[in-house]
């Protein structure tokens, strides 16, 4: 079993890594470190999944989740007001910004940049029909943005000096109902280094 | 009669103990990729090995802490400027340092891909947690879970990764103290 110092040094791992300590306590954290080389072990194990997080870049946009609570009611009336609820939850789940803030990217696969991210305008959320084109807010610096949409599997991907894209009519008409669909955007320098990369932005055709 | 030198310790032992340790602190400091921070940690641990013979350790605190402070000051005095480091050689000239960086290099890479192969409910967690740099009581909420159910998830997540890692015959992580 492990010691209290201990434990409570694994709370702390995270934290350190993020930045999230005052200076006395990250200053104790790394004193015990230095003379501890499990706990040594394991803050260097976190930091490698930490920059193997970053650099794998975000996750897909999650499935709408099925409402496994509200699916208890049991009321026969309380039927049609779940399913608008549901509706609604996922409508509102899936237009929640997932930019917190701007989110750290590799510019060449190896460093760690911070920066604006591109921001998804649309499409977002339950649409009623399939998509015609994509938008996005770009940013300063940018000749070129690579836009890529995928389910399941990948759908699209494409080139653009705009910040806009116009997608086939042949590939929009792969979307199907009730599928949910994620894109992403990567903007480009003029000599192909990569300046920001949007988080992902979810949507599915609701008809 | 000169006092019983510290020669007692093992300083080749404390070095390559020490080496990681300090290199990481440094790292944290300085910058991840700066190259700078090989010629700090070999400048620490030379530092050490000096004071330890000059009998400067007197052993009413651990050997780490000992280098921890040296290692603590040795940041600050790069960080104003005040000395410049004793380079060897210019780093990039280094094969041995290029081999050491392109091995990391490939070393996060590989673990970056078993990241994005992950079950999605695992590598949803990491990526609010620690790609958006949610707390654990947002990220809690953002999942619809309690918050000691992020620290399982991330914990399991990382028992996955180490796992597929040891299928693959690979060390991408330092081993494990377990």
């Amino acid at each position: 079993m492990r010691r209290p110092e201990h434990l409570e040094f694994e709370r702390q791992i995270d934290d350190y890594l993020l930045g999230r300590l005052s200076a006395e306590e990250a200053e104790c954290f790394e004193k015990h470190y230095f003379d501890c080389p499990a706990c040594f072990q394991r803050t260097a194990e976190r930091a490698a999944l930490l920059e193997a997080v970053r650099q794998a870049g975000p996750a897909p946009a999650p499935a709408v989740r099925p409402a496994k609570k509200r699916s208890r009611i049991r009321f026969r009336l309380a039927w049609s007001a779940a399913g608008a609820a549901v509706l609604l939850a996922a409508a509102v789940f899936l237009m929640v910004p997932r930019t917190p803030r701007p989110p750290d990217f590799p510019d060449s696969g190896t460093r760690i940049i911070r920066g604006a991210p591109v921001v998804l305008i649309a499409p977002v959320g339950i649409l009623e029909e399939n998509p015609k084109s994509f938008a996005w807010r770009g940013v300063g610096g940018a000749a070129e943005y690579r836009i890529t949409v995928e389910g399941l599997e990948p759908v699209w991907t494409a080139e653009t000096g705009e910040t806009s894209a116009v997608i086939p009519a042949e590939i929009a008409a792969r979307f199907l109902p009730g599928k949910t669909y994620s894109w992403t955007v990567k903007a480009y320098a003029a000599e192909g280094t990569l300046l920001a990369v949007s988080p992902a932005a979810a949507f599915s055709i609701g008809r | 009669m000169k006092p019983p030198p510290k020669a007692e310790i093992d300083l080749e032992a404390v070095v390559a103990k020490y080496r990681p340790v300090v290199g990481f602190k440094i790292r944290r400091a300085v910058g991840w990729d700066n190259p700078d921070w090989e010629d700090l940690t070999n400048e620490v641990l030379t530092q050490t090995i000096a004071a330890v013979r000059a009998g400067e350790f007197r052993g009413d605190s651990q050997i780490g802490t000992f280098i921890y402070t040296i290692t603590c000051r040795r940041i600050v005095d790069h960080i104003r400027g005040k000395s410049k480091i004793a380079r060897r050689f210019p780093a990039e000239n280094d094969p041995a340092s290029s081999q050491d960086r392109l091995e990391e290099h490939e070393r996060i890479r590989g673990l970056a891909a078993a990241v994005s192969a992950l079950p999605p409910k695992y590598r949803e967690v990491l990526d609010l947690y620690y790609y958006q740099e949610l707390s654990r009581e947002e990220t809690a909420l953002r999942l619809g879970l309690a918050p000691a159910r992020v620290s399982e998830r991330v914990h399991y997540a990382l028992k996955l990764l180490r796992n597929q890692m040891r299928r693959a015959a690979k060390s991408f992580f330092p081993p494990s103290p377990d």
